[in-house]
């Protein structure tokens, strides 16, 4: 089971609050950055990392994650309206997608992830 | 990765470009093996690339940077990674952005490279602060450098601060208009406070 903490996260301050609430009293790493979410992952493995797909040139980060992490299990979540440019990746760089904002049944599917 | 897979190594060269040319003009010496190319379409996959191994050098199309992007350049800086650019500033990026960053012409980049590979990525040249051996000369002079971001041209020497004390030659020079102050005016201070 990987706890929680194993997880990080690459998402803007607001998203990133509703993953600490709602994984308390657990506390995932998380970057605003993808520079230094980047270096986070030069420094060691990370199980599960889950991204927003409001990054700029989303399939280069993702390659770029991929790169860095080949083992993790990586999630985008995204706006409905970015859907077709998220299905494209699955399978390519990432594993899974879901629709933001989440709903309970994607919680509980997005955090048994990380179990 | 539309790069070559390539394994981790000293002699990698991290090439950021959309432009086919660019990327064949980097390459048309892998055969010769001075270095390995990683080929990469955007900044975040050349950040991977720095931070998953020692690189040799950054060769970036300035086409591809933004200044949302500058991290990149921070970076290869902290991992002491030579920066060679092609093309011509972007907007929005000053030359301060682009500190230590070497404008090299397409043409110059294989023999600028093989250079490279032969005196060893930057880590490697940097000054040791142990108590290690020296390391060795260069082998041959080095092609004089060129960075983009020049200092300003150096203006007239300046004159040496005067202090008025006893000069070695015991002669006492000329008052000059760059002087602050000649030796009696300093005097007559020091009595003044006395």
């Amino acid at each position: 089971m990987t706890p929680n903490g194993e997880m990080l996260i690459v998402a803007d301050r607001l998203v990133a609050d509703e993953f600490a609430s709602r994984l308390a009293p657990s506390s995932p790493t998380t970057c605003s950055d993808p520079y230094d979410a980047l270096a986070a992952m030069r420094d060691r493995p990370w199980p599960l990392i889950v991204l927003t797909a409001s990054q700029p040139d989303l399939a280069g980060f993702c390659r770029a994650v991929r790169r860095l992490q080949r083992d993790a299990r990586v999630m985008v979540l995204c706006a409905p309206a970015a859907e077709p440019q998220v299905r494209p990746l699955v399978r390519d760089t990432v594993d899974d997608y879901f629709i933001y904002p989440l709903m309970e049944s994607d919680w509980r599917e997005l955090l048994a992830e990380s179990d | 990765m539309n790069g070559d897979d390539i394994s981790s190594g000293s002699s990698r060269v991290v090439v950021l470009s959309r432009d086919v040319a660019l990327a064949g003009a980097v390459r048309c010496d892998t055969d010769g093996a001075a270095y390995q190319c990683a080929g990469t379409s955007g900044p975040y996959e050349a950040a991977a690339e720095l931070l998953a191994g020692p690189v040799l050098a950054l060769v970036l199309d300035l086409r591809c940077l933004t200044p949302r992007h500058l991290r990149l350049l921070s970076i290869a800086r902290e991992n002491h990674v030579e920066v060679l650019a092609v093309g011509s500033l972007p907007f929005g990026i000053t030359t301060t952005d682009l500190s230590g960053v070497r404008l090299t012409a397409v043409n110059d980049l294989p023999d600028e490279l093989r250079r490279l590979a032969r005196v060893g990525p930057a880590a490697a040249r940097a000054p040791a602060t142990g108590t290690g051996p020296a390391p060795e000369a260069a082998p041959e002079v080095e092609a004089p450098r060129e960075p983009l971001v020049r200092a300003a041209p150096a203006g007239p020497p300046k004159q040496p601060l005067q202090t008025g004390g006893p000069r070695a030659s015991g002669e006492r020079p000329a008052h000059r208009p760059t002087d602050l102050l000649t030796d009696e005016e300093l005097a007559a201070l020091l009595e003044d406070r006395t």
